[in-house]
């Protein structure tokens, strides 16, 4: 069936299966590999993308379901020239590692700042708790969406030689 | 020592492509006319294959390929020993055992045709327990595995020590023995003995194994994917294939993550095998419930300490028992085992020793390579029992631990004298940062439902790959514009090698961090490396590095000495320049003193290899030099248990970790949080749940890895007891940092509660129900 919807702010139209997942839209038919399959069973995260601005496990979303809707993906987050500052962020405080989780975290603290653009250490932690990462011990990530928050807290301990 | 790009917090290299979701990973790469395979897997722990009948499968429309035992020219492979199969012929021996393989047009097409296939088994006696394994007329897993005698285990206070003359489950049985520790039991003023389980565990890398392997005409293989050791899999797939090494070619892709996991050939044989017989590309990846089922474990172990000490605390004698249980192949378990039995001392003085560990087949998944690699285990044990001696002391667990502390010049216990021991300064430093003295109150002063408690572990940890040679190489090339690349044989799996490397190579060199680049992952051009195992990374590619371009500055100021009319030795290199020492001013770029070479026709390109001069311990006594050196290192946790639930909260770990010379300060700090993390999930979440060896939580509901609201406080201290053969002083960090961990965390809960729990994890259910049976005056 045809579906139609916002892909990183542009329109697009794809015959999909009414079984597909979006994970599958995203990786086999529109070739957009920056979003991760970890699981196919919504519990590791990689695969968050942005569904009217939340996040989402695209592993779980039946793809007839994003028709009209918009979807964001780590594609539409930044570009070489035009850094998010959540990636420049990433990249500073040492937050990415094997960067598997990387596409997938990154999004979930985009969907936070954009809703509450000053959260607390323990609201950050929440909200990528979904996300999960095996080789930093999360540390440098949540001090990484510390550092783009409005507020643009001290960050203790990890960059003090 | 002041260094101009060593030390510093600079940028890793490869992490913009990764920001954007542009890095390449295995699963990302397609190719035309690609195929997708499917394995499929025994649902029995051990059965005799009486037939498999592919017919229906290979009838179904899409499906390319079909293999079995039959279509692999040489099938036996395994890290340590050649027991383990590509597709079963005769038999299985774990659940997951990998029998048939499809190929077909799609994943879907080829879960479909496994569904078509019809394998009948004959069912055969199983064991799950190495208790059991080890039983006179048990199971027996493998053929030609030499029966070994009477040892003597006390399994529990009520088990008897089971009879066993002859076994054929036991596959290596490793000894240490040094001094005589009956005497040293007789002279000591308090023995205590305790035992402890460990529990198997999986990496839960984020990305699935995957692969591409692609045949060429002229009948070269080349397989894409993540490995920890790209050329020994190039080795044995070679073997697999019957082909030469040379027509086999490993393309490391980008990688998510490894922690021993990649250690094994795992998806590469079936893509590469199906590739061959259609003729076409085949993609492989594993879904997340084979990940839990047919990648390595680790290995469950058991651990029987037994310590004499003098009441001053003098640690007298020693003797430890180690089971480790193999699963049902050997892959890595006798090195682990090593690693283990060595690590067993913990980093104290031990005057009379003694260690036996035993590695024994089970119909369990399969026992392979894990961050922490048998010493984590181990020392698990080992310091939980070191607390338990303090308490029987009425000593300080830090003063316990000081007093036993190896220190430069000691011999480890396999004899080895030894060199940059910095376990003191990491002792005080952690104990100092968590306000150990302030906060060290007994569990029987504490009250209340919610208690908090501090506990600490020291351990030591080796550096490279046990007893055995493990060389590095790397090329450095300086071009005409003065920019150069370093290529080493060492894959980056997230951990930052190549941002380590180009460092030392821009110290060396005395250029810009930005004119180097790194390049590895590619069988076909890269110098030979053992891999990205057992912490050797920085220090045997860091030498490789330093070697070469040691000998690339020295061809660059031979070239400018010319130049500019000075002899070599009165020149140096900063900043791109090569300078003379006495007059600054009087210099020339190293771009110059490259293109002059290359006009005369010598353009500057260096090779360069390291080995550690390891040797293998004498199989009776255990002496020898098994690694160049250790690194050392102390965590203290501190917790907060709710008594009512069992829940165990960790609020802060100081973690003082000795890694010699840390060539990036940040990658070393991020590397310890994120070893804390992995070690939380061994203290108190993760558990492969067997039942008749099948797994019953092979996802992340039900085995849980920790998540960021697990993660405590870190405050991550670097020391830095130099070591001399290592580049610029460095060692190692990538396992040590997730091995004191669990003991830590371990202590704590007893400081807080009262409750020494010796099973890992320190699940709710264990704590409550030992808070349950506990003696009153605990409560």
């Amino acid at each position: 069936m045809q579906i139609k919807f916002t892909l990183n702010g542009k329109e697009v139209e794809v015959n999909v299966k009414p079984n597909s997942t979006l994970l599958e839209v995203l990786r086999g038919i529109l070739k957009l590999t920056g979003t991760k399959k970890g699981c196919a069973r919504g519990e590791c995260g990689a695969c968050t993308v942005l569904l009217d601005g939340q996040p989402v496990c695209s592993c779980l979303v039946l793809s007839p379901s994003v028709d009209h809707r918009e979807v964001v993906t780590i594609e539409g987050l930044g570009t070489q020239d035009n850094l998010h500052p959540l990636q420049e962020a990433f990249m500073e405080y040492g937050a990415v590692h094997c960067g598997f989780c990387t596409p997938g975290m990154l999004l979930s603290a985009k969907a936070l700042l954009d809703e509450k653009p000053n959260p607390t250490e323990e609201e950050i932690k929440i909200a990528i708790s979904g996300n999960l990462c095996r080789c930093t011990g999360y540390i440098p990530i949540v001090r990484a969406i510390q550092s783009c928050t409005t507020e643009n807290k001290t960050i203790r301990g990890l960059d003090k030689k | 020592m002041k260094y101009e790009v060593l030390g510093k917090n600079v940028k890793k290299v490869d992490v913009l492509a990764k920001v954007l979701g542009q890095a390449k990973y295995s699963d990302d790469i397609e190719l035309q006319g690609m195929l997708y395979a499917k394995i499929l897997r025994s649902p029995l722990p051990h059965a005799k294959i009486l037939s498999v009948d592919i017919g229906k499968a290979q009838n179904l429309p899409g499906v390319s390929a079909i293999i079995t035992a039959k279509d692999v020219p040489y099938n036996d492979f395994g890290g340590e020993a050649e027991d383990q199969v590509i597709l079963a012929g005769d038999k299985v021996r774990y659940v997951g055992d990998p029998v048939v393989a499809v190929a077909a047009e799609s994943e879907e097409i080829a879960e479909n045709a496994l569904q078509l296939i019809d394998v009948k088994y004959e069912e055969l006696p199983a064991v799950f327990d190495f208790r059991d394994a080890l039983k006179p007329g048990a199971p027996k897993l493998h053929e030609n595995v030499a029966p070994v005698h009477e040892f003597g285990l006390n399994w529990s206070k009520s088990d008897n020590a089971p009879e066993l003359q002859e076994t054929s489950n036991l596959k290596t049985h490793r000894k240490i023995r040094v001094g005589d520790v009956e005497n040293g039991f007789k002279n000591s003023d308090l023995v205590i003995q305790d035992n402890f389980w460990t529990q198997r565990m999986e990496h839960c890398h984020i990305e699935p194994h995957a692969a591409i392997a692609v045949m060429s005409a002229d009948g070269k293989m080349t397989v894409t994917t993540c490995l920890s050791m790209p050329f020994v899999v190039q080795a044995q797939l070679a073997k697999v294939l019957g082909i030469p090494l040379a027509k086999v070619r490993i393309v490391q892709a980008e990688s998510g993550g490894n922690f021993g996991g990649r250690n094994d050939m795992s998806v590469e044989p079936y893509a590469a095998l199906l590739a061959k017989k259609t003729g076409r590309p085949v993609k492989i990846v594993w879904t997340r419930e084979e990940e839990f089922v047919g990648s390595t474990t680790r290995h469950l172990m058991y651990v029987e300490y037994k310590t004499g000490v003098k009441k001053n605390g003098e640690i007298i004698a020693r003797e430890v028992k180690v089971v480790s249980d193999a699963g049902a192949y050997t892959s890595y378990g006798p090195s682990s085992l090593a690693k283990g039995c060595i690590c067993s001392s913990g980093p104290y003085r031990i005057p009379n020793f003694k260690v036996d560990g035993y590695l024994v087949f089970t119909n369990n998944p399969v026992g392979g390579a894990m961050r922490g690699f048998g010493a984590a285990q181990v020392l698990a044990a080992e310091e939980t029992h070191m607390d338990h001696i303090a308490k029987e002391l009425a000593m300080d667990p830090v003063q316990f631990r000081l007093k036993n502390a190896l220190q430069n010049g000691d011999r480890s216990v396999t004899g080895q004298v030894l060199h940059s021991v910095g376990i003191s300064e990491t002792i005080l430093k952690a104990s100092e940062a968590m306000k150990w003295s302030e906060k060290l109150t007994g569990p029987e002063k504490k009250t209340g439902p919610v208690r908090r408690g501090i506990g600490i572990a020291a351990v030591l940890y080796p550096v490279t790959i046990t007893e055995e040679a493990n060389p590095a190489g790397a090329y450095v090339k300086i071009y005409p514009d003065g920019a150069a690349t370093v290529q080493i044989g060492l894959v980056d799996t997230g951990q930052g090698a190549k941002t380590v490397m180009a460092q030392i190579a821009a110290e060396t060199l005395g250029m810009p961090l930005g004119d180097i680049t790194v390049v590895c992952g590619d069988t076909d051009t890269d110098p030979y490396d053992l891999g990205c195992v057992a912490s050797r990374g920085t220090y045997t590619n860091g030498n490789a590095v330093k070697l070469a371009a040691t000998a690339a500055k020295q061809r660059i100021l031979e070239v400018a000495a010319e130049k500019l009319s000075v002899s070599a030795d009165a020149l140096e290199t900063a900043n791109g320049k090569v300078y003379v020492k006495e007059f600054p001013e009087k210099s020339i770029p190293i771009s110059e003193a490259a293109t002059i070479s290359y006009h005369h026709g010598k353009p500057i390109s260096e090779v360069a290899t390291f080995n550690p001069p390891n040797t293998a311990l004498d199989p009776e006594t255990g002496q020898g030099n098994p690694f160049p050196t250790y690194a050392y290192a102390t965590q203290v946790a501190e917790v907060e248990v709710d008594t009512r639930t069992g829940v165990v909260k960790v609020l802060k770990i100081a973690a003082a970790h000795d890694v010699g010379k840390a060539i990036n300060a940040a990658l070393v700090r991020s590397q310890i949080s994120g070893g804390i993390g992995f070690g939380m999930g061994m203290a108190l979440l993760e558990d492969m749940v067997l039942d008749q060896g099948r797994n019953l939580n092979p996802n992340f509901v039900d085995y849980l890895v920790p998540t960021s609201i697990d993660i405590p406080e870190i405050e991550p201290i670097i020391v830095e007891e130099n070591e001399p053969t290592g580049p610029y002083g460095a060692k190692g960090i990538g396992e040590q940092s997730c091995v004191p961990t669990a003991p830590a965390i371990m202590n704590a809960i007893y400081n807080a509660t009262g409750i020494r729990l010796n099973t890992l994890p320190a699940t709710p259910d264990r704590l409550l129900k030992a808070l349950k049976n506990a003696p009153t005056e605990a409560i």
